[in-house]
């Protein structure tokens, strides 16, 4: 019987302890320690740059140590499915990309969209996705390369990494703007840039800080930006939305959740933090200029929710192609 | 532009020290099972965000490296691989311990390591655009090939018993197929279990089948008196071995040296693969094929020398294309592009100097981790003097530690005490494990080529794939050798035990 | 009784390949742009199909060997020990196993610093030989171990490894 009763009261010091740290918590003095990011995806790619660019930032911003974790696997669905149900405490957020958040939602990897989790904010846009073909090629742009396409159905090869948001520009291509291309699946972006150069396929799309070397140095040439706007600092590389594919618009944004249930006052302290460092401090600018070539960029809460639906609704629209 | 990249390294001591420090780290790491090059670069890429370019960068490479460069430690003195890269150092280094010669196996590893390392970055410097354009000959056909050739391997790999070699090659390719298909996504096999769609991981693989199972036949042998320890007091002369044998040595080094820069420009496949593919040519051409796996220093040369080499061969589609040929690379290339870097065809008029610089980092990279691992090698072996009942446990949670590193998933211990079961039943099977490493390896890469060109067939004739039918022809030739010289140690073995 | 180290794994492989043919045969194969015939069913079929032949093989070389055995045996073929005896027979590696299970399972709840240290301290006593063991001294190593351990790779490196309901 002893036993038991110091188990008991064992075990009620324990519940009080975490009630007790669990009750100093308030949106009021939010941080007061240490933030955790868990990335969606792996070291060296630009949703892990940026999400630790950010946490560099914030941790000067807040005083606290913001630590980032990559969990990784499945184009971000591992991570997102394990932290949408994460710890609520206002200290755990994911880091990660809008085309992975909802084209995963659109291809059927992952069965939740956005609204699984507390949207923070929107942070930066990335350098854009373009579409790309030799520079030696007859096309120069969408429209073109498009036409090309329907006069030899099936000879234009067309390199994509399926189930990502490139095959989802290429659904929207065929379907849209009816073009017909032979789809060939050319691995991720550094994989399909190589298959360009070799000639294994005619064109395929990739980011343009990827593709970058290669325009400058004339091998390739860059057709149009899948941005729903020229990036800020390319402002002659047209978009596919006026020059050949008008539905074709896949925005690839930073964005930053929390677990759905954390505190909407600590969600709106979270974002006041992250948009005073991307409209206000220099160093962010300096890298996402060179880095994304854009200029900062940062959405409040609701605006963050607003561009995410929109982007669900275009994607989930062609759905029925991607599953 | 390449006295700058020199001044940039060798003028820094602050550059000398962190190549110093990312060598002894990797090291540490690349000899711990578990713990990996990939981890190492993981842990540390964050950090050099906010060095400067030839820091940073020097950095990256030095622990790449010391990673690939420790694993021989512990394949050698406790026949656990330390990287998926030395899977192919314990078939000989492992006896050569037994027999005594420990300090000898560790030496000629250390040296042709070295040796590796520095002709690796030398074909890099001198021929790196050459190659790089190889490399983009490398479409689907040519890459399905080259898989069907490497999985061919498996036969001679296996020596005596070739049904149980393919069986473990088929195994690894099946356990690969499970999560995400290639090409489409579509998962397969995952039971609705959301953590499968990642599928299983190479290093959970590696632990469960290497880790785990030595520490169960240890296990098995705990009451068995003949349960003997291998000697630990070895004296080791000078690096452990004779300028003559160090001379002998040579033709197999080059051999390997240039099997390892191929396999290494050759996105994908890595130096897991390398290694073994390295020690199954060595022992293919050697006079004396049958004396392989009986702790032979022709076999620790090919694969060490092998798997260093990969390091110098990924780098040139790394800085000359800006692809990634393994998971560290992968890395490096997020460090270079992090600080303005961006490797492709411009990169020596862009960033001369730095990539010069990298060139000159790597080099000093493969002097210091060759002394240090000289230096350390009669401290390593100590280890063999630590009770075994001590250190297997340590083991065991710093490979879950790496398990969970690898990818911030409890999951993945879930899969170390599955393939440590299912190694262990291998065992018991007389099964051997290393043909699945390279199955595991190799399957997704046959998969996903091989439907590729069911997607190009239409267009593409087989024929005007020269590279492709040259491997197809190799790969004929080397089974038919191969099951010939099975046959023929079959024969010398039946015939001795009359 | 050789013959058993290919009969029964020849068996068990080629029930796991019929398994695992049956479970392709479940997957929903792709139907956008780009599918062709070849499809993520193909593969598969390819890797089970070859795993059964090669175990077929097994299990036929098994039977052999049997024959063979019973021949020179006299037919008399003992019955098998009895799975108790070999498990006892055994126990350190089945407890190997059964402590690396609970150290796993444990892992999440209790953290990682007390699952370790309890994990590093069973395991050490059961490689230890029994005539040898000590108690006293494997606990130690099993702190050191696993405060060791939690520090460098926690607080120094930042893994991200299961803190557990009291937050070590």
């Amino acid at each position: 019987m002893k036993m038991k009763k110091i188990v008991t009261m064992a075990l009620a010091g324990v519940m009080a302890l975490s009630v007790f740290s669990g009750a100093a918590m308030g949106a009021e003095t939010w941080p007061e320690k240490t933030i955790n990011f868990a990335c969606t995806h792996g070291a060296g790619g630009d949703t892990d740059y940026m999400a630790r660019l950010l946490a560099r930032k914030l941790e000067e911003k807040v005083g606290q140590s913001v630590v980032v974790n990559n969990v990784t696997g499945s184009n971000g669905a591992i991570c997102m499915t394990e932290y949408k149900d994460g710890d609520t405490d206002g200290y755990t957020f994911v880091l990660t990309n809008s085309a992975a958040l909802t084209g995963n939602e659109a291809t059927g990897l992952s069965d939740f969209g956005w609204d699984a989790f507390e949207p923070v904010a929107i942070y930066g846009k990335q350098s854009g996705e373009n579409i790309l073909v030799p520079a030696d090629a007859p096309y120069n742009t969408l429209e073109e390369l498009i036409q090309a396409s329907k006069d030899a159905p099936g000879e234009i090869n067309f390199g994509i990494s399926t189930g990502g948001g490139v095959y989802i520009a290429s659904v929207i291509m065929a379907h849209a703007a009816g073009a017909e291309f032979n789809v060939i699946d050319a691995g991720d972006a550094a994989e399909r840039l190589t298959s360009l150069l070799g000639g294994h396929v005619d064109a395929t799309i990739a980011p343009y800080s990827s593709a970058k070397e290669y325009i400058e140095s004339g091998d390739l040439k860059t057709l149009c930006t899948l941005l729903e706007e020229s990036p800020d600092l390319l402002q002659d590389i047209p978009t596919a939305n006026t020059t050949g594919c008008e539905e074709l618009v896949m925005n690839t944004l930073y964005v930053c959740l929390a677990p759905k249930g954390t505190d909407a006052a600590i969600v709106e302290a979270a974002n006041a933090a992250i948009k005073d460092i991307v409209d206000n401090d220099t160093e962010w600018k300096e890298e996402v200029n060179s880095f994304c070539f854009q200029e900062p960029f940062c959405l409040t809460v609701e605006e963050t929710k607003t561009e995410l639906e929109n982007q669900r609704t275009l994607f989930m629209s062609y759905a029925e192609y991607l599953q | 532009m390449i006295a700058e990249g020199f001044a940039s390294v060798m003028l820094d001591p602050f550059v000398i020290l962190l190549i110093a420090i990312g060598v002894v780290v990797g090291i540490i790491f690349g000899s711990i099972p578990g713990l990996t090059a990939t981890m190492a670069v993981v842990m540390f890429l964050p950090v050099t965000y906010t060095m400067t370019s030839t820091q940073g960068i020097s950095m990256l490479v030095a622990l790449y490296i010391g990673g690939i460069s420790g694993g021989l430690i512990s394949a050698i003195l406790l026949n656990i691989p330390g990287t998926p890269s030395s899977v192919a150092t314990c078939f000989d280094g492992r006896p050569m311990a037994e027999k005594g010669e420990a300090g000898k196996a560790l030496g000629t590893g250390v040296i042709f390591s070295f040796i590796g390392t520095v002709l690796g970055v030398l074909i890099l410097i001198v021929i790196s655009p050459v190659l790089a354009s190889v490399a983009l000959k490398f479409g689907p056909f040519e890459y399905c090939a080259l898989a069907i050739f490497s999985l061919s391997l498996v036969i001679t790999l296996t020596g005596k018993d070739m049904v149980k070699g393919l069986i473990s090659a088929v195994l690894g390719a099946l356990l690969a197929t499970v999560g995400l298909a290639p090409i489409d996504s579509k998962p397969r096999f995952t039971f609705g279990i959301v953590n499968l769609t990642a599928g299983f991981k190479l290093l959970v693989l590696l632990i469960g089948l290497f880790a785990i199972t030595e520490v169960v036949k240890y296990a098995e042998g705990v009451r068995k008196p003949e349960n003997f320890t291998i000697e630990g007091n070895v004296k080791i002369k000078g690096v452990g071995f004779s300028l003559k044998e160090f001379i002998r040595g040579i033709p197999n080094a080059i051999r390997s040296t240039l099997i390892g820069v191929g396999i290494g420009i050759l996105p994908g496949i890595g130096g897991g693969v390398s290694c073994m593919i390295s020690y199954t040519v060595a022992k293919n051409t050697s006079k004396h094929p049958e004396k392989f796996g009986t702790g032979i220093m022709d076999g620790v040369i090919a694969s060490e020398t092998a798997n260093n080499a990969t390091i110098g061969g990924a780098m040139i589609p790394l800085l000359s294309l800006g692809i990634p040929g393994d998971a560290v690379t992968a890395m490096l290339l997020g460090g270079l592009m992090v600080h303005n870097v961006s490797p492709g065809p411009l990169i020596f008029q862009k960033s001369g100097s730095v990539v010069y610089g990298v060139f000159f980092s790597m080099l000093i990279a493969a002097v210091f981790m060759c002394v240090f691992m000289l230096l350390g090698m009669r401290g390593f072996i100590r280890v063999l003097n630590i009770p075994k009942n001590y250190l297997l446990p340590i083991i065991v949670v710093l490979c879950c530690v790496g398990a969970i590193g690898d990818s911030n998933r409890l999951f993945d211990v879930w899969g170390v005490l599955i393939f440590g079961i299912m190694g262990y039943a291998l065992i018991k099977a007389k099964i051997p494990l290393s043909p699945m490493i390279l199955g595991f390896i190799l399957g997704p890469t046959f998969e996903s080529n091989v439907r590729k060109v069911s997607q190009l067939i239409s267009r593409d004739s087989v024929f005007s794939h020269p590279i492709f039918c040259v491997f197809i022809l190799v790969t004929a030739v080397v089974v038919v050798i191969s099951l010939r010289s099975n046959k023929r140690e079959r024969e010398a073995l039946s015939k001795e035990k009359q | 009784m050789e013959y058993k180290k290919n009969l029964i794994p020849g068996i068990i492989l080629a029930a796991f390949s019929v398994a695992y043919l049956g479970c392709s045969a479940m997957i929903t194969p792709f139907t956008g742009p780009g599918a062709t015939p070849l499809d993520n069913r193909a593969v598969p079929w390819l890797w089970g199909g070859l795993l059964l032949l090669l175990s077929v093989i097994l299990i036929v070389r098994g039977i052999k060997e049997r024959k063979a055995y019973m021949e020179t045996a006299g037919k008399k073929i003992q019955s098998g020990r009895n799975l108790l005896e070999i498990c006892k027979e055994n126990k350190e590696v089945l407890c190997s196993f059964v402590f690396l299970a609970i150290y796993v399972a444990l892992m999440e709840p209790a953290g990682f610093l007390i699952s370790t240290a309890l994990y590093v301290y069973a395991e050490t006593v059961i490689l230890t030989r029994p005539e040898k063991r000590n108690y006293v001294i494997p606990i130690i190593v099993a702190i050191v171990t696993a405060v060791a351990i939690d520090f460098v790779f926690v607080r120094l490196l930042n893994v991200l490894l299961p803190t557990g309901i009291i937050g070590f």
